[in-house]
This record gives structure tokens, sequence and C-alpha cells, in this order.
């Protein structure tokens, strides 16, 4: 191969070929481990970043309910809350498919501190592909401590 | 050299780095202008948003349609003028930071293939600075092909080798391997002659869905392995059937993905199409190309030349031209008439004066020239993506589903009048717009006027069922039944098995006091066969098939079928409509 018609910058300053072979090193590192936060399990509601595409465990049917608490003449009243009302469409298919938990539990913190909520539950059974029934995803945020709490089943 | 420095450091056709970067601007900003942005209705709703990052959140708490739309025409602006100016490392960078911002501003857009586009525009960012010029000996074969050390070319190759190794490993489990969760993607129309044909040659369904299933992970496994791999020995002959039937395999891997119609990855298969090209095929046949984009840098410095000749001076030629440019971007964004679409053009103007500024500085005022026109043309590319394309029809119309859903019935109606605006010779979308602005105006309690937009929608779309349903329901809410009949039937006639016409036009028939119009006998008739299309399951057609046969005095029949739909009221909960059903068949409801 001719000299002449290589060019680089790399290959003019030595010690910027040490800088590339560190940022490569950390990018590679990064982008080996990040997907493996999710298949080791540490962060299963937060599939983002794991290259899960069109895998078994992104297809599940979920069903979501939500419950809202209000204090009503001095009494609390438990009722359904109406997802459709309150968001809009493009918010509630995540919140309906369970695929980002951590969505849930922002929405939860938000919808507790609008006024006469005392309490807000979210539910949400899921079915895989292959029919499995995983168990039953349960959240509830309260106007005291607006963080989501999980239930006892999360899984 | 040691292996690690060999296999980052060694030389490459400097083509394929400069073909890379043309290349992927190229898909991106079409990508950006025809698909990114008919989303832009997402954002700025019931004051609720999540960023991907929870610093994000404090930076901006809420994203705009505004803030969204116009870091997108920006992005878009800044990668076309990459592709016709210089894709300079800060041009480069700028776009990376602004489309990554564009994605992880909210978690409405979790799509994995933007997060890895991030990664491409990153690893595009750290190539070296080749322009056209670097490239001009290619246009003499006597002398040796131009190469680069291009670390960060290779680090995109291994990029996409982990993202299709993890693609792979998610699929390793029963459901998979079984193909029942292929069978979940695919869609059956696209996907039944392929299986005719397997079953032809004695293959059975699940068989082809198993083997499907395998073969995506043994491909995705093979080209991960080949990326890592990919380097120049691509070159060498013995190499070359090798690496183009790996093309091939990617083609039809990411093809078939297409056909076989698995949705929601926007353009992720000819990305990779893309890049398999890049990758994988020989350097000398991207020589046409690349002599292709020499020749257009060169076009656009005589065309810098020739301006930089006319006129009183150079400066007084560059102002001129700078303010016709400014006025072009202006003018497109306004004309482009999205949110933000404005600030995008305007920001891009101050962009393109801070780059003419600066090699004007530095004495080239050909430089200069160049900047200009290629900021020009960049934005009248995306004027012309957006334009030539359903996006503002699109963006509107969903636009207004959102705000309808919300209940905000005047945003709504401007978005519909908009779309309507933007559907130019699209009838049906022309005719739905009409149809969901008639509706707004409905849920706002303006029926004339939602009636006019009825009728807008019909004389646009005569066949158009919809349209003509909800007239009907307009005419016989104010009591214009005779109207109300003709287009229930019109909507019947267009779409016979459409069980609320058929319910309603049964019901109308059966209690009009009209006796024109009342006909017990057709009444029935429309009411079994909605029955028979729900399977016996909806209580509305019950009910109003108990009323056709009260209406003409068949009471066993009326009586039997009450006792059913009371029965379903009572399993669904409503109990306030079992007792008005029992109350109508003269009954006294059971006790619960």
């Amino acid at each position: 191969m001719p000299v002449d018609n290589v060019s680089s910058a790399v290959n003019a300053r030595p010690g910027t070929r040490i800088l590339a072979s560190v940022l490569i090193a950390i990018y590679l590192a990064v982008q080996l481990l990040l997907p493996l936060r999710y298949y080791s399990g540490a962060s299963q509601a937060d599939p983002r970043f794991s290259w899960r595409m069109f895998s078994s465990t992104g297809q599940k049917h979920c069903l979501a309910k939500a419950y809202e608490i209000i204090r009503q003449d001095g009494k609390l009243l438990e009722r359904p809350l109406q997802l459709d009302s309150v968001l809009p469409r493009s918010w509630l298919h995540i919140l309906k498919t369970s695929h980002q938990q951590n969505v849930v539990e922002e929405f939860l913190s938000w919808y507790c501190q609008r006024p006469g909520i005392v309490q807000v539950r979210y539910e949400s059974d899921c079915t895989l592909a292959d029919g499995t029934q995983l168990p039953r995803i349960r959240l509830e945020s309260d106007r005291k401590a607006p963080l989501p709490r999980k239930g006892e089943s999360l899984p | 050299m040691n292996a690690w420095n060999r296999y980052w450091y060694t030389p490459l056709a400097s083509v394929r780095p400069y073909l890379l970067v043309k290349s992927v601007l190229a898909i991106f900003a079409l990508d950006l202008c025809v698909l990114m942005l008919r989303r832009g209705h997402w954002y700025g709703h019931a004051d609720f948003n999540i960023a991907h990052f929870r610093w994000l959140d404090t930076l901006q708490p809420l994203p705009t349609q505004t803030s969204y739309n116009c870091v997108l025409l920006l992005t878009a602006i800044l990668a076309l003028v990459g592709i016709f100016y210089s894709a300079n490392r800060l041009i480069l960078v700028l776009i990376l930071t602004l489309y990554t911002y564009s994605w992880s501003m909210s978690l409405h857009d979790a799509f994995q293939h933007h997060y890895f586009i991030s990664l491409v525009l990153f690893c595009v960012a750290c190539l070296p600075n080749l322009c056209a010029n670097d490239l001009s000996t290619l246009t003499d074969r006597n002398r040796p092909e131009p190469m680069h050390v291009a670390w960060s070319f290779r680090l995109l190759g291994v990029t996409i080798a982990i993202v299709y190794a993890y693609a792979a490993i998610a699929k390793i489990d029963a459901a998979w391997f079984s193909g029942f969760t292929l069978q979940q993607f695919l869609r059956p129309a696209r996907f039944e002659p392929i299986l005719q044909a397997f079953a032809f040659c004695g293959v059975s369904e699940q068989a082809v869905y198993r083997l499907l299933a395998v073969g995506t992970i043994v491909i995705e496994l093979m080209l991960a392995g080949t990326y890592l791999i990919a380097t120049d020995f691509q070159n060498r002959s013995r190499y070359r059937v090798f690496y183009l039937g790996m093309w091939a395999l990617a083609l039809i891997f990411h093809l078939g993905i297409e056909i076989a119609g698995i949705q929601n990855i926007g353009w992720f298969s000819f990305y990779m199409i893309l890049l398999a090209t890049v990758f994988f095929f020989p350097s000398e046949c991207f020589r046409p190309l690349a002599i292709g984009f020499v020749r257009m840098a060169s076009w656009f410095d005589r065309a810098s030349a020739w301006s930089a000749g006319r006129g009183a001076g150079p400066m007084l030629a560059i102002l001129l031209i700078a303010f016709v440019v400014i006025i072009g971007l202006f003018a497109e964004g306004r004309y482009l008439d999205l949110p933000g679409a404005t600030y995008a053009f305007g920001f891009s103007a101050l962009l393109m004066i801070a780059f003419a500024a600066n090699h004007l500085l530095r004495a080239r005022p050909q430089s200069a020239y160049c900047c200009l026109l290629a900021w020009g043309t960049a934005g009248s590319v995306v004027l012309v993506a957006v334009v030539g394309t359903t996006v503002r029809l699109d963006y509107y119309l969903q636009l207004g589903h959102d705000y309808r859903h919300l209940g905000q019935w005047t945003a709504a109606k401007d978005a519909y009048q908009k779309a309507a605006d933007y559907a130019g010779n699209d009838l049906p979308s022309a005719a739905a717009a009409q149809l969901h602005m008639g509706r707004s105006f409905w849920s706002a309690e303006q029926p004339q006027r939602a009636i006019e937009r009825f009728q807008n929608a019909i004389r646009i779309w005569p066949g158009y069922p919809e349209a003509h349903y909800n007239l009907a329901i307009a005419f016989h809410q104010s009591q214009q039944t005779h109207k109300a009949l003709v287009h229930f039937r019109e909507a019947l006639k267009y779409r016979p098995d459409w069980i609320p016409a058929l319910n309603q036009t049964a019901k109308i028939l059966a209690v009009a006091p009209d006796t024109e119009l009342k006909n017990p006998d057709v009444a029935i008739t429309l009411a079994e066969r909605a029955a028979h299309l729900s399977g016996g399951q909806n209580v509305d057609v019950l009910v109003t098939l108990v009323i056709a046969y009260q209406a003409a005095g068949r009471q066993k029949m009326a009586l039997s079928t009450g006792k059913r739909a009371a029965a379903l009221a009572h399993r669904d909960g409503n109990v306030e409509l079992a007792q008005k059903i029992y109350k109508r068949l003269g009954m006294v409801a059971p006790a619960p």
C-alpha cells in the first residue's frame, strides 16, 4: 500500500491514538453492559436500550385498570379512574400495555397531586404471547408519599 | 502494531467513510421530514411528560409541539447542509446533539432504532473530516485509491454487531423457537402467499414459522460476526463473494421484515440495508457515486466562483445572496405551517450567518458563497419533502384526534380544518377531515354546523358510509326522520353489514310515527341481520329487535328476545336497562 495516499489525524499524533483507544474502550464497555442491565433482571421494568427487537418478552397483552380514592363529604370514596379522559392517546398506550413501568410510576405521582385525590392505584394483568400469565403489577401512590409503592406481587 | 491497533487503525478506502456520511445524512434528513415530523402532535398535551433522563425534565419539563418540530426541522436542514456543503465535525456534533435531544425529551418516543441512529451519528461525527477534494484522485484510475485511518468506521461496525447479537440473544426462548411469537408479528394477508407456496411443497404452516424463527436468529448472528470482521478484506477477490453474499442476506432479511409488514420500526430496515451496502460492497463499486459527489461539490464551487465574480464586489454580492437566502428561509418556515417551523428555519438562518461570517473572517469568500448556496438548497429540500408528502395532513388529522380525545373541541376543529386544507387530491382524507370536524361541532353542541360538515364530507366522497351515518344521526336527533332514513340507507348501501347502521335504521322503521315511514317487517329483517352479525350478544340490537317484533304484533318472539336481552344486560351489570326491558315486555323484573 502506498504511504502517500494514507492520511489521518490519528496517525499524525501518537497522543490522539491513545485518546481514541480510551474512547473506543469506554464506548464498547457501555454498549456491552447497558443491555445487560435488562437481561440480568436488574431493570426488567425498563426495556430501553436493550435491543429487544421482536422478542417474545416484548409481546404481552395487558389489561390495566386504575382507581382513585377521593375525599367527598368527609368520606373516602374509591372509584375507577378513566385513564382515557386524563391523558392523551399517546401516553395511554404506554399505560395500558405496561411496557414502561417508570411511566406508570410517574403518572401515579403526577395524578396524586390533583386536588381532592387522596390515593391512586394501578393494576395490570399481563399475559405473554404463549399464554403464560405474569404476576399482577400493582402500584399505588398517595398524596403524603407520592412516590409509588410497589405491590407484593410485583414481578 | 499489536492486534488492537491493527483492528482499529488499519487504513481503509476513503470512499467508504465519505459515502457513509453522505448516505446516512440523506436518508436521515428524509426520515426526519417524512416520518418523525408526523409524530409532533404527541407533544405538549395535559401538562404531563417524562423525559428519558431525569435531568432533561428539569431542563424542559413539558416539551411542546413547537420545540419538538423545531428541533427536528433544524436537524434535517443541518443534515442536508452536511451533504451539500461540508459535513464538518461541528455540524455533525450539532446534528447528533439535536437528534438525540429530539427523542430523549419524552418517553413518548421509546423506539430503539432512534437510539441506534444516535449511535450511528456518534460514529459518523468521529470520522475523519473528509471532503470532496480528498476523493478527487478517484477520477483518475491510474492513481492509487485514497486511504484513511477511520477507527470510528470500525466502531460503527462493532456497534451494529452488538445490536444484531443482542437482538438474537433476546429471541432465545421457547415461545420464539416454536414460531408463536413470529406469528404474532406477521401480517397474515401479506404472508399468506408464502405459506401457500410452502404448503404446496408439503411444509406445514407451523413448520414454516419455526424455520423462520430459527433462521432469524442464525441470520442475526451471522451478520453480527460479519460486521465484526468487515475490514477492507472485501476488496480481496477471494472474500468478495462472501461479503456480497452477506450483503444479499442482509437485504433479504430486512426487506423481508418490510414485506412481512412488521410495523413501528420506521425506516430501520432501510438504514440497515444502507449500512450493509457501505460495509460489505467492494469499494470500487462506490467510485461512480463518489465521483458524482465530487462533481456536485465542484458545481457548488463553480457556482460560488461565478457568484463571487458578479456585482460591485464580493462583499456586496455575499450580502445580497445572504439576504435572499434568509428571506427565503423565513418564507419557507412560514409556508410549512407547522408549529416550530418558523423557529427552525430562523435558527438555521442564524447558523448560516455564523458559518458564512467565519469564512469571510478567514478571507474565504468562495466558501462563504458555497455555504449560503448549500443552506438555501437544504431549506428548499426540507420544504419539498414536507409539502410533497402527506406529513401536514396526517399531523393535523392526528392532532385533531388528540384534542377531541381530551374534549378540546375548538382546538380539534381548527386542527381538522387544517387537515382538510392540506388534503389536496387525497379525497378520502379530505372527507375524513370534514367528518371529524363535524363530530367536533356536534360534541360542541353546534348541530347545524356539524350537519354542514357531514354534508361537505359526502360532497367530497359520496360513497363515505361513516359520513352518511353521522349525518343520519344528526338529522334523527333534530327530528328530521325522513332525511335520517335516507342517509342510514345510503350508509348501508356502501357498508351493508354495519351493525350500528342496521340497528338505527331498524329502530326508525319500527317506531316511526309517520305511517309512510313505518315498516315493522323490514325493521325485523334488518334487526335480525344485526343480531346475527353481532352473534346475539349486542343488547342494544336485541332491544331494537324486541321493539320491531312488538310493532309487528309478534309478541311471543318479542318476549323470548326481550328475556335474552335482559339477561345480557344483567350480565353486563346494567340493571337499569334490564328493568326497562322487563317493563317494556310488561313483566316484573325478577329479584336479583
